[in-house]
């Protein structure tokens, strides 16, 4: 009995020893939370937000989105400068940055990066294309390049292709099928990043977790819960923005213009799927800002007035919130006989009528979201903050009248419709209130939760009548809203409603030949772009229900912070302040739970 | 030997069959990861490509082949999702788990055999009812509120811990999973207690016992040196056929702990329909669990020699 207690004894004491808190590292590092786990870090896989954040860390590609300047601008990154464009908009001449090398790596002889050149360009967007690969970003480039979709077939990477080509060391040539105002949007894109040629042969399979471009970190180590990146020394001399909005002058985001980039010598990011943890490490100052305000946390952060709480005034916490430029809605599919085609207009007229989302922003978003009428929501040019679109304004009275006209007075006649979820407890929530709204109609709905991949089977299969989803846009036009309507794009693709419209195709295929960059083309795009939201208005292929905010938090001590939703490599612009960062936690205020 | 081979022999049947419910499982019922994997701009001729990048439009017959090759050579092909050999991701995660599974489970395990015989001591007393309340107020409280509370007020609070993370080296780790470790001793501590004080009450009611008492032997020396090695012997089973579990981990506390072991591990692949993770888990746990079973049946005859193999 003697030796069970003397060993218990010892046990605790072994725990006791090693349970003493780490202390924190003052250098000059950044450190936040990865929420999901990284699936690739190879540019042409990766889709998900922190796989894409990752990549960008590393790679670099020809275009991306200047830091500061509202609305979103492109501007050269790998490019010396923007592209020349042929008069008919369909050659695009791209002038490579000279002296541009990649990362030192064991791939390349006596490991020393190579000079970057257009032909890598060519090599890795001819990776984006090679059925091969399986990409989940071949989308952006799948029928606008001439000659591609074809070589596409052979993959021969030998094969010259008209539509892309290096017609020098330094310059790339693109040849589009039609004229195409998304294709720079495109190139911006973390899939169109370059990658070296010998990276990819020598680590073959393993290509997707040894990220070698011509980026400003480089990968230093990778376990499964936590990447570390260390500033790449040969990153060339890269400069802050110097111009900015007046709110950026007024924070402070343009003191540091004209100095060299990334200011940070390390990023660690530690992967922490749940939300608790996640929190916690923040407020003890173990992570230096947040990409994610969740719904646990939003009730520290927020006062009942959705001002940032006085706990989070005290600690000096910045609060960051943007309009986010992505919607939530509830897509009916237009091929369902229930609910879908001309014959059932009126019905899904009514049942949008009915819905009254202001409700749920307040239960659900904690007042961070506001009222959707259109595709387009605000940050992205063509948003119209006068715009009311009439399906969509609350009024059951009328939802009832036009009910009843359509012979369904009350819900006679109609059958008991099913709306499809994904699992998670909010989408759930909304659901059982969107079930209680029809039911003042007369409508029975029944709700059917399954996990995410089940409910994008049976969403991308046709299977569903009514489906709840949002929209994250991929860049800053106001196309990528309405593309979720053209006939093209039906299921399994992003048109997840199957919603055909002749007029509306022919309208969307008129406005992505012109160019917004030219006024003339521009007024002229938005008028096509009403002409769509009109049709949007009468056929309800969706009820679009709100536009959620974007919120950070970053602490005190991190600078230059700015919610960016499109450009994914903006840690080379963040600088810590190591002396305001060893106040504040040694005041032990952010140490503990006080 | 021959006893030993037959139970060996025995468990192939069970592994086909096993095999068989989990191949219907993620290759008939379950979805299509297809969809998930190619994003949000997907083509029907990008499905069908990828269907064929994964084998998903051979006949199921050779899907299955391809499975039971796999099983045997313990070769799972890479994840769907992060293109990682499943192989290298199992013996990764390994050591993290077994990291957190083993000082916990070994400590659970003690404490609830100390504490069993304690309340078999004083049974019927305030002390013995007291514990069992307790041991039942446990088994009814979730894990996750455990874990939740304990994070928020050991690690955050008092700041006695760290919130969450993992080191790789050997003795850094454990300040890491010290807490998630004390988590699990409470969380596993109630059920233990109860079935363990049952295991030793049956004994006390024996014919040994009494006898011993007539003998005047005192009570604690009966409990301690007889009760106790007789009762060792259902507990001992009971123990035995947990420990392959310890190498595949806590889910919950792995990952609310930030700890890559295998718990995390299949939690992610279920989040991401990575199936040939989610099999390659799901036939470790099965042959894991046959295997304790085999260990278990055959220490039983080691511990109590009247047991003969037949």
């Amino acid at each position: 009995m003697r030796k069970i207690f003397s060993t218990l004894i010892l046990t605790v004491l072994v725990f006791s020893l090693f349970s003493c808190t780490r202390k924190k590292d003052l250098g000059n590092v950044l450190r936040f939370a990865l929420r999901e786990k990284i699936r690739s870090m190879d540019p042409i896989k990766s889709s998900e937000h922190y796989s894409s954040v990752e990549v960008r860390r590393a790679y670099e590609g020809l275009l991306e989105y200047h830091y500061l300047k509202r609305p979103y601008v492109l501007e050269p990154l790998l490019a010396e400068s923007m592209p020349e464009i042929s008069k008919n908009g369909l050659i695009y001449n791209f002038k490579i940055r000279k002296g541009v090398f990649f990362q030192d790596d064991v791939s390349f002889p006596l490991g020393k990066g190579r000079e970057l050149e257009a032909e890598d360009f060519v090599y890795s967007l001819k990776r984006l294309a090679d059925p091969k690969n399986v990409s989940d970003g071949w989308w952006i480039l799948d029928g606008s390049i001439v000659g591609l979709n074809e070589w596409r077939k052979k993959a021969d990477y030998n094969e010259v292709i008209e539509g892309l080509y290096a017609k020098d060391r330094y310059t790339l040539v693109f040849k589009l099928t039609q004229k195409n105002s998304l294709f720079l949007h495109r190139l911006a894109m973390p899939f169109a990043c370059v990658v070296a040629k010998e990276v990819v042969a020598h680590y073959q399979a393993e290509f997707l977790n040894h990220p070698v471009g011509t980026g400003p970190f480089v990968l230093e180590s990778y376990a499964p819960n936590q990447l570390i990146w260390k500033r790449n020394p040969t990153y060339r001399k890269v400069t802050y923005p110097s111009e900015g909005t007046s709110e950026d002058k007024k924070l402070g985001r343009l003191e540091d213009a004209g100095k060299q980039i990334p200011f940070v010598d390390k990023l660690i990011d530690d992967l922490i799927v749940e939300d608790q943890p996640a929190w916690l490490n923040f407020l003890q100052g173990n992570h230096d800002y947040m990409m994610k305000v969740t719904k646990d946390s939003a009730t520290t952060v927020f006062d009942n007035n959705h001002n940032p709480s006085k706990q989070i005034r005290d600690l000096g916490v910045q609060v960051f919130e943007e309009p986010g430029t992505w919607f939530s809605y509830f897509g009916f599919n237009m091929e369902d006989p229930a609910i879908g085609g001309d014959a059932n207009r009126f019905l899904r007229k009514a049942m949008s009528l009915a819905y009254d989302e202001a409700p749920t922003i307040d239960k659900f978003y904690l007042g961070l979201a506001v009222k959707a009428e259109s595709p387009i929501p605000p940050g992205v040019e063509g948003f119209d903050a006068k715009y009311k679109n009439p399906s969509r304004e609350y009024n059951l009275a009328k939802a009832r009248e036009i009910l009843s006209k359509a012979g369904h007075e009350g819900g006679k006649g109609l059958p008991k419709l099913v709306i499809d979820i994904s699992t998670d407890s909010t989408t759930k929530q909304i659901s059982e209130y969107f079930q209680r709204q029809m039911s003042e109609l007369g409508i029975v709905v029944e709700i059917n939760s399954s996990s995410w991949p089940e409910f994008i089977n049976r969403v991308r299969k046709k299977q569903v009548q009514i489906f709840a989803v949002s929209w994250i846009y991929d860049y800053p036009d106001a196309e990528n809203g309405w593309q979720l309507l053209y006939s093209k794009n039906e299921s399994p693709g992003s048109n997840e409603s199957n919603f055909k419209n002749a007029e509306f195709d022919k309208l969307y295929s008129q406005a992505i030949a012109l160019q917004p960059s030219e006024l003339s083309q521009a007024k002229k795009r938005l008028d096509l772009f009403s002409k769509m939201r009109k049709i949007f208005e009468d056929e309800v292929p969706w009820i679009i229900t709100v536009y959620p905010a974007e919120t950070r938090l970053a602490h005190s001590w991190v600078r230059n912070f700015k919610i960016h939703p499109f450009e994914r490599m903006t840690e080379k612009y963040l600088r810590v302040d190591g002396k305001a960062r060893e106040i504040a936690l040694k005041s032990g205020a952010l140490a503990v739970g006080k | 030997m021959t006893y030993v081979l037959r139970r060996l022999l025995y468990t192939i049947p069970i592994v086909l069959g096993v095999c068989l419910i989990i191949f219907i499982l993620f290759n008939l019922v379950g979805g299509d990861p297809t969809y998930q994997m190619l994003g949000k701009h997907a083509t029907a001729a990008q499905v069908l490509e990828l269907r064929h990048e994964l084998g998903m439009d051979r006949s199921k017959f050779e899907q299955f082949y391809d499975y039971l090759c796999q099983v045997v050579s313990f070769d799972f092909g890479r994840s769907y999702s992060t293109k990682q050999k499943i192989s290298e991701m199992i013996w990764a995660g390994m050591p993290a788990s077994f990291s957190l599974a083993a000082p916990a489970f070994f400590v659970e395990t003690l404490l609830s055999i100390i504490v069993a015989l304690l309340v078999s001591f004083y049974r019927g007393s305030l002390f013995d009812r007291m514990v069992v309340v307790g041991c039942v107020i446990g088994m009814s409280i979730s894990s996750l509120a455990f874990i939740l509370f304990g994070q928020y007020f050991f690690a955050y609070y008092l700041g006695l811990f760290p919130i969450s993370g993992y080191d790789t080296d050997w003795l850094l780790r454990f300040k890491y999973v010290a807490l998630p470790a004390l988590i699990w001793v409470v969380v596993g501590l109630g059920i233990n207690v109860r079935v363990f004080r049952t295991f030793i009450l049956d004994e006390v009611s024996q014919d040994y016992v009494r006898t011993a008492r007539s003998k005047g032997l005192s009570e604690a020396s009966i409990l301690f040196k007889h009760v106790l090695k007789n009762a060792m012997i259902p507990i001992l089973t009971y123990v035995v056929i947990q420990i392959p579990f310890l190498i595949t981990g806590s889910f919950l506390l792995e990952s609310f702990f930030g700890i890559p072991g295998l718990g995390s591990i299949t939690i992610d692949a279920i989040h991401n329909s990575d199936f040939p993770v989610i099999k390659a888990m799901t036939t470790l746990e099965t042959l894991l669990f046959i295997a304790g079973n085999v260990v278990t049946d055959l220490l039983y005859s080691v511990v109590d020699p009247r047991v003969r193999l037949k």
